[in-house]
């Protein structure tokens, strides 16, 4: 009855296609089931499934792996993570830095804006106040120095008397923007 | 035999703020989630380049990687999964780049017919024995690189197939495939010795 007929060994081969999915139990049950009753009567069979299930074990327990030395790791990240820390710019972005002066006939005001393009900068005169802002591309890359501000800036100043938008002028050269606003 | 997962009880809320500082530039949460991941990403190193000196030596490769695109990080999988997939590929580099002999595994499926012994014992008993530890070493040396990542990950780490498809980056199915033949030629080799056909010499290579 237990012969090893030519059915039996059809069903030795699907069951070595099956095998991985038996022992990690994500078998379907019905299959589980039918290769569960083959195994009961083909010893052949067994004996593969418990040397498989051996070699598995066998090999979860095979490692002795040597002690690392972390203090080691931790001084060397130490080290790197500290030279980052100074040459990264920690997300604080300068805003643009601003000289205001009040002559007779004008109000003079130059904005400092290094490496900013024209068409990136927006300026918005109001009676009583201008807002400046702006963006600074970031090319990619690895940082060794990165103290330069990047990203979008923004600020906003009160001016000391009211003023007419209209009256204003701006030219942008060498990196400041120069406001030239006569007075009412 | 299910095997069982290895997965720490990571509070998983708590490295994710780890993760939101780090990305905040607080490196003090950063150096915190290195402690709590270094032992688990050095054994996977160390089992997947079978030495200790490589294992150091990329050991500082991963972290300093992992610190330098933490900002990539989405948050989608879990740290251990991002942090595993680096390691996984650092490891798997290194390999490339070491040129290491292995064999390929065919697609013929095994023979049973040559199987008569059941050499299954207590594990205990059979690892007391050095020469069956070099062996198996050997043997797990000579599987094709991502076969073995497999291997090491699933059946040696305790990840899921789900967990070690994300960290290698290929479908389940590719997971199960691998496994299934990294297992097979490991039983096989396994097989080869307990019947005397050793074919690993111990003296030379």
């Amino acid at each position: 009855m237990n012969s090893h007929s030519k059915e039996n060994k059809m069903e030795c081969k699907e069951l070595l296609l099956q095998i991985s999915d038996y022992i990690d139990g994500t078998l379907h049950p019905r299959k589980q089931a039918e290769l569960e009753k083959h195994l009961a009567v083909c010893p052949r069979c067994r004996t593969f499934v418990n040397t498989l299930k051996t070699t598995i074990s066998l090999c979860q327990s095979l490692y002795e792996v040597p002690a690392p030395i972390h203090r080691h790791l931790h001084n060397i990240l130490r080290h790197e993570l500290e030279i980052h820390r100074v040459n990264v710019s920690i997300g604080v972005l300068r805003p643009p830095f601003i000289e205001l002066t009040e002559l007779k006939k004008q109000i003079r005001i130059s904005i400092e804006l290094p490496g900013i393009k024209q068409k990136d900068i927006t300026l918005r005169v109001a009676p009583d106040h201008i807002e400046i802002s702006g963006f600074n591309e970031k090319i990619e890359g690895t940082y060794y120095l990165n103290e330069i501000s990047s990203g979008a800036f923004s600020r906003k100043f009160k001016l000391p008397i009211l003023v007419n938008s209209s009256r204003v002028q701006a030219t942008l050269k060498n990196g400041i923007l120069k406001l030239t606003i006569l007075k009412n | 035999m299910k095997v069982k997962p290895e997965t720490g009880n990571k509070d998983k809320a708590s490295d994710m703020t780890l993760v939101k500082r780090a990305k905040n530039r607080d490196f003090s949460a950063f150096e915190e989630l290195v402690t709590r991941y270094e032992i688990k990403v050095y054994n996977l190193a160390y089992k997947m380049l079978g030495s200790q000196e490589d294992a150091e030596d990329v050991l500082q490769d991963i972290f300093l990687s992992a610190f330098k695109s933490i900002d990539e990080f989405k948050e989608i999988s879990s740290f251990s999964t991002w942090i595993y997939r680096i390691a996984t590929n650092a490891c798997l580099m290194k390999l490339r780049s070491k040129k290491s002999q292995t064999i390929s595994l065919d697609d013929k499926p095994n023979s049973l017919t040559a199987e008569i012994t059941d050499w299954s014992q207590n594990s205990a008993t059979l690892l007391d024995r050095k020469e069956l530890r070099e062996i198996m070493e050997k043997a797990i040396k000579s599987l094709p690189k991502m076969n073995r990542a497999v291997f090491i990950l699933r059946d040696v780490e305790g990840l899921s197939n789900s967990e070690a498809s994300k960290v290698l980056n290929i479908s389940i199915a590719a997971v199960k495939s691998r496994l299934h033949r990294a297992r097979l030629y490991l039983r096989e080799k396994l097989s080869n010795y307990f019947s005397g056909r050793n074919e690993f010499s111990l003296k030379g290579k």
